[in-house]
């Protein structure tokens, strides 16, 4: 068994994860979340890194994901790979991701937020990850991305967080020339699109980004 | 507990359309059944905030990838999610743009990993 990033773990409970992975017949799997470090978790995260499709049955508790191979590059897998409980070595393919993969989940965290007021950290997962590695550098672990996500008290609070950072990542990582290109596109489209909920705030949004190109 | 003829009917009635809209799903008959009817109202009620346009949707600036025929920036996705008997279950309603509403989706995370992947979302993980 190898302990990533062991230090906001409780030490009973990598045990315990080691037990459940030891039960399950994969080379690769991995166990993370809340279950390895709050006292009170609802489910235990379990990630088999698997080509195979077919159905596993997983015991109560255990929510089961299988990540294909194509998803070892994903900023959601570095993530998740950086604070864990896993069964061997995990395999380790360059991060890619791209300023399109950006506006996409922005493009669905805003909706989300604006439909679910009260529940929406839940759903701004992405939208954190992406932005903290956009902007800072950082890849999140499930136990930051909880605490920062946690930290937003309500759906305006999420909206001004886009509004300040989303521009200041993507001028890191893009090219002006592409930023203008690719950000006035978007902006027209939701302009089109204006009298639906939501779309006022990412055509709002997808301009101020096109002007800092 | 719900009747299945009565959930879709009474959907349909909400959508007030004469398009007949698809209902779709993994044991979608079966999830219905095990639907609350406290649970119902709440996606009847979810339904009708819809159809008066108070739901954001998700819209994908996507020309050349089409869904069943219908380009991607022609379509609007209604995502919601609920707990049936305890399990995290999804509804996606989708309509064409200023046309019918097509389809409405109902079931557990692996059906909704598939479709969402034909409409282009982003999963909520990233």
């Amino acid at each position: 068994m190898i302990v990533y990033g062991p230090d906001n773990m409780i030490p009973a409970r990598i045990k315990e994860a080691e037990k459940i992975l030891d039960r399950l017949p994969f080379r690769h799997c991995l166990i993370t979340g809340t279950f390895l470090y709050e006292e009170k978790y609802k489910d235990i995260d379990v990630f088999v890194i698997s080509r195979s499709k077919r159905k596993i049955e997983a015991e109560k508790k255990i929510k089961l994901t299988i990540i294909d191979f194509n998803q070892l590059h994903s900023l959601f897998y570095h993530s998740l790979s950086k604070m864990c409980v896993a069964k061997s070595v995990l395999p380790r393919k360059e991060l890619r991701v791209t300023i399109a993969d950006y506006w996409d989940v922005i493009d669905e965290a805003v909706p989300t937020v604006l439909n679910e007021k009260k529940d929406f950290h839940k759903g701004i997962r992405p939208l954190v990850l992406y932005t903290e590695y956009l902007e800072n550098d950082t890849i999140l672990t499930s136990f930051d991305l909880r605490h920062k996500i946690y930290s937003f008290k309500n759906s305006e609070e999420v909206l001004s967080y886009i509004r300040i950072h989303a521009p200041l990542g993507i001028r890191k990582r893009a090219k002006k020339g592409y930023i203008k290109r690719y950000f006035y596109t978007q902006a027209g489209f939701h302009k089109r699109n204006i009298r639906f909920v939501g779309q006022k705030d990412l055509y709002e949004i997808s301009h101020a980004i096109a002007g800092t190109g | 507990m719900v009747n299945p003829k009565d959930f879709r009917e009474k959907i349909w009635e909400i959508l007030s359309q004469e398009y007949k809209i698809e209902f779709l799903g993994t044991d979608f008959e079966e999830t219905v059944k095990k639907i609350s009817e406290t649970k119902a109202e709440q996606i009847y009620h979810w339904v009708k905030q819809v159809v008066e346009g108070n739901v954001a949707p998700i819209m994908k600036n996507i020309r050349d990838k089409k869904y069943k025929g219908i380009p991607l920036n022609k379509l609007l996705s209604f995502r919601k999610e609920i707990q049936i008997s305890g399990n995290e279950h999804r509804i996606l309603l989708i309509k064409i743009k200023n046309e019918n509403y097509i389809e409405f989706h109902l079931s557990q995370h692996k059906y909704y990993d598939t479709l969402r992947k034909d409409l282009s979302l982003t999963t909520k993980d990233g």
